[in-house]
């Protein structure tokens, strides 16, 4: 155990303290967006419509900012491990290749934490928003849980192992799945059949599920039927690349 | 001395292309056993088939006596160092080491670890920031990490300067006589000279010598003699334990297998000869003999 603890210490490291990009671009990116469309363009509003504003668009970027550090960290993190030859330094040694994969994903965990709570807090301060203890544990284990799929698909990413190959997935990954999804401008802005398709993204379904738990108001069953077969398609994906390789 | 590693015919084909073809032989343990081949021999083929990086088109892998090295229990008896360093960003020298060692249930000392790859003064500095030869230095750190059995060296002092070199080989020496085994590959040919207790020359898909090198001298051109004489060619010819004679004018140059015979049956010769030089064959030179394919015979 204590192996696997300096193992995740030292992923920790190299995937977030020593990652000035994890700070610039997967939390204060998504901060920045937070303030400039929730203070800083809407003029002298307020009132209970702001209030849900400011929590959905809340929601928005902490989704925004997982798929930054699921997708787009987290890939380029894998991919700079196998050009680094650390796959080939895992592959020589005793330890499994889960036990790699299983460190970097608590420090996934522990990223995606940070910016919830980092992000959380420019929303507590800087519109007051009020959300009860419970409330924060729930959506906190939601944004947890919902933010696997993001995982997998980030790691599906890297298998392409070529790093302008990746840079072009992730990009449409991140940007085009935080448009489609609604994550930046509310889906009701987009002609109705980009809706339909913005409703079968799991960004939007995510952000659906976890919008319902901060408005405490009762959420569809068919966004966690949704994200559990994005969740099981992305695997899928990925045992048949695995077994392509062998 | 046990029997460590053990290959039984060992065939890889890239489509219709053999790289390597029906390659056996057998290590014990405290040996150095040298691979030397040109480019493209498939040293490094040979290498990754024993350690499961590359699949083999048929025969037999038996490291410790077990035939499967996916048995990750058997990672904690072998060390490799790659050719390509393992150079991970954002991680320092002395995370490196200890990372490695938290892979393994019985690890080297870290304070071992860093005096044997002579790298004190470097280990709060980044990965990234060190130099080609420091970084070999760091990879057979690694590979040693776990105190294994069996070490891989795949070109291992690519980079290194001289005085690193001499310490690299003194340390393997040193691990040689605790028991371990090492399997090295290098272009270096004159430092395996030095050290391998067994060597292997590999050329064209196969095995073209396996012994000593000792063996080897004996069995390839192993000295060359030069002079000048005014001599015909002809009766040099007649000496028996000559393998081989060029002229170039005055000039002589011979190749025996066996000095002693040699120098008996050429002392006639004696006043009619000058600049005499004798050097016995380095391994450098046998290997450019033997991937010649012969010498030239006038």
């Amino acid at each position: 155990m204590t192996d696997f603890i300096y193992q995740t210490k030292i992923n920790f490291l190299r995937l977030a303290l020593r990652n000035k990009s994890f700070f610039i671009y997967d939390v204060i990116f998504p901060a920045f967006f937070y303030l400039l469309y929730t203070k800083i363009l809407p003029v002298n509003q307020s009132g209970p419509l702001t209030e849900e504003w400011n929590k959905e668009y809340l929601i928005s970027m902490l989704i925004f900012s997982a798929t930054l550090i699921s997708i787009t960290t987290f890939s380029n993190f894998i991919l700079s491990d196998k050009q680094n030859k650390f796959e080939l330094f895992v592959k020589l040694s005793p330890i499994s290749k889960i036990q790699y994969y299983a460190s970097v994903i608590v420090v996934l965990i522990a990223m995606k934490l940070i910016s919830f709570l980092l992000i959380g807090l420019v929303g507590g301060l800087v519109n007051s928003i009020h959300i009860s203890a419970g409330t924060w544990i729930n959506l906190i284990l939601v944004f947890v849980i919902g933010t696997i799929p993001f995982d997998i698909l980030g790691l599906l990413i890297s298998q392409s192992g070529n790093i302008n190959l990746v840079n072009v997935l992730n990009n449409i990954g991140v940007f085009l799945l935080a448009i489609l999804g609604g994550l930046w401008w509310p889906l009701r802005m987009f002609p109705e059949w980009l809706q339909h398709i913005g409703k079968l993204t799991p960004v939007y379904q995510l952000s659906n599920i976890m919008k319902s738990v901060v408005l405490n108001s009762s959420f569809h069953v068919t966004d966690i039927i949704g994200l559990s077969c994005w969740t099981v398609a992305f695997l899928v994906a990925m045992y048949l690349i695995n077994l392509k390789k062998e | 001395m046990t029997e460590i590693l053990k290959i039984e015919n060992i065939t890889k084909k890239y489509g219709s292309n053999t790289v390597l073809k029906n390659i056996s032989f057998t290590s014990e343990s405290g040996e150095i056993v040298a691979l030397i081949g040109e480019n493209g021999a498939g040293k490094s083929t040979l290498i990754n088939i024993i350690n499961n990086l590359t699949e083999r088109s048929s025969g037999k892998v038996m490291i410790f006596g077990n035939t499967s090295i996916k048995d990750k229990s058997l990672r904690e008896r072998i060390g490799v160092m790659p050719q390509q360093d393992i150079s991970l960003e954002k991680i320092k020298v002395k995370e490196t080491i200890n990372l490695a060692r938290s892979y393994y249930k019985n690890p080297v000392d870290y304070k071992e670890l860093i005096s044997l790859s002579n790298l004190k003064s470097k280990e709060n500095e980044l990965v990234t920031d060190l130099s080609g030869g420091q970084k070999r230095l760091l990879s057979f750190a690694v590979a040693l990490a776990g105190d294994p059995d069996l070490i891989f060296l795949d070109e291992p002092t690519n980079g290194m300067d001289v005085m690193n070199r001499e310490k690299f080989w003194n340390t393997v020496l040193k691990l040689k006589n605790q028991g371990k085994t090492f399997f090295v590959t290098s272009h270096y040919i004159e430092e395996l000279q030095n050290i391998a207790t067994k060597i292997m020359i590999l050329q064209n898909e196969k095995f073209v010598f396996q012994g000593t090198l000792d063996d080897l001298r004996k069995d390839q051109e192993s000295t060359q003699i030069q002079f000048d004489s005014q001599v015909n060619l002809v009766n040099f010819k007649k000496i028996e334990s000559i393998k081989t004679i060029k002229q170039n004018g005055q000039h002589f140059i011979i190749t025996t297998n066996n000095l002693i015979e040699f120098l008996k049956d050429f002392q006639v010769f004696y006043d009619e000869i000058s600049n005499l030089s004798i050097e016995q064959n380095t391994l450098e030179t046998i290997f450019k003999n033997l991937s010649k394919g012969g010498q030239d015979n006038d």
